[in-house]
């Protein structure tokens, strides 16, 4: 109860609600101002209301890139697919599909809860295997390297996941050139028009490196897209 | 029951009639070379072909027309089933020139007749034997240079002399170009009979809008084909080798507007517009459909059509605007078609205003304005519902009766006013956490597999250390004392013979095994078997090497 208490104390009066307040009053830019300091390394609650605020600010590629990375920590949210759905239906121009997650998996649980599964199992299986070292029962040795098996393999599962993932940045200009080069001399490719959600796989300078969901690459200025963080 | 199922005959029989059938002719190719032959299909959409429809189609002398078969299929457009009869013929061109293949009148089993389009079909002098590749390629635009906004098509083509199989193209990022949101690209396949070999043919279209001006050098295109190589096996099938085939780059100048006049759509491309009201008289507060209909062959996306001006005694409202494009071999069509009910409140002769629509030619190099005439509505008095009662005549929502948020689209979700402004996020700690909750189980279950195999050796050796010593492990163990070396010596051959004849040693009944191995050896044997037994058991010296001749004997019964 006690334990209870105090995390709805936490909820109620974190940066979340203050900010929220302040939103409120239409105050959109003190509440991005109270938010996005906290933003990197933030929850999913907050990362969604910078997309709210941002989209209400009249700015789709910054409201998206929120949105998107609030996706993946909550992939089940209802409320950030409603909006990004809204939010794309928006966009004008030949934007290309979204890139997809980097895992399917990761359109339903988020790395940290597979982690999370991964370490409960094997939590459960190492404590299972102390327990049996002094039960000696065939049936409970099976379900130990059950739980051990599948625990590890949630856990490597979401590690893998952790290092493919590129972070999703997305075209916030009017128009972001893709060259073929990291250098505003190299040729120009093709432009990803505002919104594009596009996977980031290399930085350079002033460029990154970016994919688009039809498998497009090319180099586009770092200014012309925003990547939220998470 | 059955009274259901004749309702349902009955209103399918009855149902026919309401789709109007028609009738087309295709060819697959319309430019032959004297001695080609290509593929004429007539095909019967909607209806059904009386049998006599096969002799409908007749050609012009210099081509000769062979029936092939028929057949049927249902083709849907998403909104509606189609059932097509197809009758398929050969076309043989026999002489060059130009000719005209139809119009025909299709008979129905109903009685009708449907009508058909005309074919333009060119034949062309027979070519000089070329000697060039099986296979060639080649894709560029229509044209080498634009406007920026006009369309243009990419076009690519593979002729191959060789059967191929599963022709893919993989065409080339286009630089400053993207393709129109309606109308997509087109493709065909076919081959042609040809007197010198069978060619094939596959070739496409894209359209392209130019959205960036200069010089725009574009990539070839490469087409991946599986050509056969070597015979068939006895099942009809071939191996194949795939072969790409690039196109060399292209280049396409794209060049800017002139200063575009007041009122410019946006529209680059040569259109034309039709306007229609569907009743020139009309009661007060009784609607009148308007429908504008804009084709060209530049993109659309991107225009609306200008609104009337404000009039007195008149109310607009918006009801439909469809959009389409469509690619052929030679030409982008995009249709737009805008539908507006108009109101009229009040009754006399009103004048509607006229439109303007401004648009670019690429062909006349100057901005074309086209002109939409409305004309005039008699607006006589209404049937009594009056202005007031009129709600809506429009398929979109009355936006002033709806609630704001329904006018301005979907609503976004609200805001979340709770809840943790930060989250643990376990990715990069995982492999440590894992290792740290997982190393107690871990070292378990290593002891515990440890230990089985410990316990397994243990099993192992208990297991080899039962089982009775092999000859050659025997005779490799012979002890060094005289007496105890004849003792080891004997019991070689014991072991030997026991072996030999599949009996355990304590079970071997020697003097029987040994008659029982035949001359020579068994004379061999007993003779040895006494002459140990002397040395042995009577001190007698043997007189010759005993153990050599042991070691003789146990290698014989092992031969043997």
């Amino acid at each position: 109860m006690i334990l209870w208490l105090l995390t709805m104390w936490v909820c109620l009066a974190g940066p979340v609600s203050e900010g929220a307040e302040v939103m409120d009053e239409g105050r959109l830019d003190d509440a991005i101002a109270l938010w996005e300091p906290v933003a990197d390394g933030g929850s999913g609650v907050l990362l969604y209301n910078l997309g709210l605020a941002w989209h209400l600010k009249g700015d789709a590629g910054r409201a998206l890139a929120y949105w998107r990375t609030a996706g993946e920590l909550r992939p089940r949210d209802g409320n950030i697919h409603h909006n990004l759905a809204v939010a794309r239906s928006e966009l004008e121009g030949a934007v290309p599909p979204p890139v997809p997650p980097a895992m399917g998996w990761m359109g339903i649980l988020s790395v940290t809860e597979l982690g999370l599964v991964g370490l409960l199992l094997t939590g459960l299986g190492s404590g299972g295997a102390l327990l049996w070292r002094r039960r000696r029962s065939a049936s409970m040795g099976a379900m130990v390297l059950v739980l051990f098996a599948g625990g590890l393999s949630a856990g490597g599962l979401a590690t893998a996941g952790w290092r493919a993932r590129n972070p999703v940045v997305v075209v916030v200009a009017d128009s972001a050139v893709a060259r073929d080069a990291a250098d505003v001399r190299a040729g120009v490719r093709f432009s990803f028009p505002l919104g594009s959600e596009l996977s980031e796989l290399q930085a350079s300078g002033a460029f990154v490196l970016v994919e688009d969901g039809e498998g497009r690459r090319g180099w586009v200025p770092r200014t012309a897209v925003f990547h939220a963080g998470g | 029951m059955i009274r259901m199922l004749l309702a349902a005959v009955w209103l399918l029989s009855v149902g026919v009639p309401a789709f109007a059938g028609r009738a087309q002719l295709n060819v697959d190719v319309d430019r032959f070379a004297v001695g080609q032959t290509g593929r004429l299909v007539l095909s019967v959409v909607d209806d059904r072909p009386h049998p006599d429809a096969v002799k409908a189609v007749e050609v012009p002398d210099g081509l000769v027309l062979t029936y092939r078969g028929n057949k049927s299929n249902f083709r849907s457009n998403g909104a509606k089933i189609s059932q097509v009869y197809s009758f398929e013929y050969s076309l043989s061109a026999m002489e060059e020139g130009a000719f005209t293949i139809g119009p025909f009148e299709v008979p129905t089993t109903g009685g009708g007749t449907l009508t058909t389009n005309l074919l333009d079909v060119e034949v062309l002098a027979r070519p000089e034997v070329d000697g060039g590749p099986d296979l060639q390629v080649k894709a560029d635009f229509e044209t080498g240079e634009v406007y920026e906004g006009q369309v243009v098509l990419y076009r690519y083509e593979l002729t191959a002399r060789v059967p191929v199989v599963g022709v893919q193209w993989h065409l080339p990022e286009f630089d400053g170009l993207r393709q129109p949101q309606h109308g997509d690209p087109w493709s065909t396949n076919y081959r042609i009979d040809d007197i010198d070999g069978r060619i094939y043919v596959d070739r496409g279209a894209v359209p392209l809008i130019a959205v960036a001006q200069g010089e725009r050098k574009q990539g070839g295109a490469l087409a991946e084909v599986r050509v056969p190589v070597g015979r068939q096996n006895v099942f009809g099938f071939s191996q194949h080798q795939v072969q790409h085939l690039p196109t060399p780059e292209t280049t396409l100048r794209v060049k800017p507007l002139p200063e575009a006049p007041d009122g410019f759509s946006g529209l680059i491309g040569n259109f034309e517009v039709r306007s229609t009201l569907d009743k020139s008289t009309v009661g007060v507060g009784e609607s009148v459909e308007w429908t504008v209909h804009l084709s060209g062959d530049g993109a659309v996306e991107g225009f609306t059509l200008p609104s009337l001006p404000d009039t007195d005694g008149l109310r607009v409202y918006e009801s439909e605007v469809a959009l389409r494009g469509r690619t052929d071999e030679s030409s982008y069509m995009s249709m737009l078609t805008v539908r507006r009910v108009l109101v009229p409140t009040a009754e006399g002769k009103l004048e509607l205003p006229n439109l303007q629509v401004v648009a670019f030619s690429p062909t006349e190099h100057r901005y074309v304005t086209h002109e939409i005439r409305l004309g005039t509505l008699d607006v006589r008095p209404g049937t009594g519902a009056g202005v007031a009662d009129v709600e809506s005549f429009s398929t979109e929502p009355d936006l002033e009766a709806l609630p704001p948020e329904a006018v301005l689209g979907p609503s976004l979700r609200e805001l979340y006013t709770w809840g943790f402004s930060r989250t643990i996020q376990l990715g990069a700690a995982l492999p440590l956490l894992l290792g740290l909750v997982g190393a107690p189980g871990a070292l378990v279950l290593l002891l515990e597999g440890r230990d089985r195999v410990a316990k397994a050796r243990a099993r192992r050796a208990a297991v080899e250390a039962a089982r009775p010593p092999t000859t050659a492990e025997v005779l490799a163990q012979l002890p060094t004392d005289p007496a105890a070396r004849l003792a080891g010596l004997d019991g070689a051959l014991r072991l030997a013979i026991a072996q030999h004849i599949g009996v355990e040693v304590v079970h071997l009944d020697r003097p029987a095994a040994i008659a029982g191995l035949g001359e020579p050896l068994s004379g061999r044997l007993s003779e040895l078997v006494q002459a140990l037994d002397r040395a042995r058991f009577a001190g007698q010296p043997a007189g010759r090497d005993l153990e050599e001749e042991v070691r003789q004997a146990i290698r014989a019964l092992e031969a043997s």
